[in-house]
């Protein structure tokens, strides 16, 4: 059987399915799902590296990315990639000290478009879909000695190597509502995934989602729709999720491939044993 | 042959003539180098592209790389990047206790170097490694070595990337930290001559561009040793004037830095 490997942030791995579980439940192909929490640019063109150069892909299996946000530093702890998002949102590593130290948003474009300039020169025809979860070179700061926006040197590198940036559709609006429309997370729902993949992913790709597809996805967002009692615990939302597919959606929750997550549970994160 | 690049760190670009100008000077063709003081492998990985989109590679063009130690983090501040050395040097113990892994650096630059060689593998002329210990400028002994639990999990790692690893030849620059630069400097970098030896051994040079090494690093020792200048700082004004002034035609032409803010649009 054909695999399907794909790569991202929150975006492409979460604790419900994404894009990447749709297309792989729809094609039948075996899931591979490098997304993670957390996950900047950085890290998800080493992801990539690291399956086309050690794992290999073959000529049949399928790349799909959905590139994150500028402002992330990947770091590996021990044995796996630690997603920490956005260096601003994140005090415990960070903090002033450190950004007024170290950030500077000319850091942040060389190395976003270098990455991902890479990734489309070395695996570009391998690539079956690309999109960015965020619009190129947004500034995520909430850093109050930060500019909102670039900084003119930063725009001037733009000028320079903007143009090696891929053309790619931008998820501008997953994020401007609360999941699920009730949960006090932003992340796209199973609804605004199914969105993505019906009107940008497949019909880039020359293809239709079968109807059994958008039914059953339909229904989960429902469900989780309907359970807003359940999630009557913020902070737990995540493991209530996971709690929530697992006893309802049990075939959803296999989905979702844990033994491939990459996440705090240690599990053979970067493949070896 | 087309043009040449050259990059790696303060080994490759420095106060004086390095292997890259004297490889340069026998090549005898356009010539840029994008070395670095302080940068790491990260670093250099993207500064070839750098050097990629400001003179649009040709199939004719080469480039030689002399990769540097592991353990650097490369950040740009403003317009250039940061002449930061390694990590060690650069963050506070107590913030490495919780940051640092080595996985992290065996992962980054492993791949920075196999995504380089497998984008550029045509245009490589040659590449090296400055250190024969990638990990040497670890220094803090609290981090000098695999802590045991990982240990296994490390090597492992090695030897997983291994397999796409470039095979390429460790230089051991470091070993010339022994002594003094010219035998006056307080500075441990190789000098003229240390790098003449090491690229005798890279490219077999003309019998002409050995001599003019050899002629200016006497020149060089001596002009150091008469006005006995042991800082850096009034060396480099002393070696910048003596190649300007006398080796117009070989080092002077070759002896320019590439700025990551120059020729930018």
């Amino acid at each position: 059987m054909n695999t399907l490997y794909t790569f991202g942030c929150s975006f492409t791995q979460y604790h419900w399915p994404t894009w990447a579980n749709i297309v792989a439940y729809d094609l039948k192909m075996k899931h591979k799902n490098y997304g993670q929490v957390g996950m900047g640019n950085f890290g998800i063109a080493n992801r990539i590296l690291e399956v086309n150069e050690r794992i290999g892909v073959d000529a049949d299996d399928m790349l799909m990315v959905l590139w994150s946000s500028w402002d992330r530093e990947d770091r590996l702890k021990q044995k796996q990639w630690r997603g920490e998002g956005s260096v601003f949102s994140n005090d415990e590593i960070y903090g002033t000290k450190w950004l007024r130290r170290f950030y500077d948003d000319s850091d942040k474009v060389m190395k976003n478009v270098f990455w991902i300039h890479s990734v489309n020169k070395l695996y570009g025809n391998k690539l079956n879909w690309q999109g960015s979860g965020f619009d190129y070179y947004r500034n995520d700061t909430f850093f109050e000695e930060t500019p909102a926006g670039l900084n003119q040197d930063a725009q001037d590198l733009i000028k320079t190597y903007g143009h090696l940036m891929p053309e790619v559709y931008h998820w501008l609006n997953a994020e401007n509502r609360n999941s699920f429309y009730h949960m006090a997370d932003s992340h796209p729902d199973v609804e605004k995934h199914l969105q993505l993949v019906k009107d940008v992913v497949y019909p880039s790709l020359g293809k239709t989602l079968k109807k059994e597809t958008i039914e059953l996805f339909t229904e989960v967002q429902k469900s989780f729709e309907d359970a807003k009692s359940f999630f009557n615990k913020p902070d737990d939302e995540p493991q209530l999720s996971i709690k929530f597919l697992k006893r309802k959606w049990p075939e959803v929750y296999k989905m979702l491939d844990r033994s491939d997550l990459h996440l705090a549970d240690g599990t053979n994160p970067i493949g070896i044993d | 042959m087309g043009r040449l690049f050259t990059f790696g760190c303060s080994f490759t670009y420095y106060a004086w003539p390095t292997w890259a100008n004297i490889a340069a000077v026998d090549k005898n063709c356009e010539f840029y180098n994008f070395g670095m003081a302080g940068i790491g492998n990260v670093g250099i990985s993207q500064r070839i592209l750098e050097a990629d989109c400001k003179f649009n590679f040709t199939k004719d063009d080469k480039i030689m790389i002399m990769w540097t130690s592991w353990t650097r983090e490369d950040k740009i501040i403003g317009y250039d990047y940061e002449a930061g050395g390694s990590i060690f040097g650069k963050y506070p113990t107590a913030w490495l206790k919780n940051n640092f892994h080595y996985a992290d650096i065996i992962v980054k630059n492993s791949n920075a170097i196999i995504a380089t060689n497998q984008m550029y593998k045509d245009l490589i002329l040659w590449q090296g490694a400055a250190f024969k210990n990638d990990f040497m400028e670890v220094g803090n002994t609290e981090f000098s070595s695999f802590k045991d639990y990982d240990k296994e999990f490390y090597n492992s790692l090695i030897k997983m990337y291994d397999v796409k690893m470039p095979k390429y030849e460790f230089i051991g620059f470091e070993e010339s930290g022994n002594k003094f630069s010219f035998d006056c400097l307080n500075d441990s970098h190789p000098d003229i001559l240390d790098h003449l030896s090491i690229v005798n051994k890279i490219i077999p040079l003309k019998q002409k561009t050995k001599d003019i090494t050899v002629e200016l690093y006497n020149e060089v020792k001596q002009t150091l040793t008469l006005k006995k200048c042991t800082r850096m700082e009034k060396a480099q004004k002393i070696i910048t004037n003596i190649v300007n002034s006398n080796y117009k035609d070989t080092f002077a032409k070759a002896y320019s830095y590439e700025a990551l803010s120059s020729r930018i649009t």
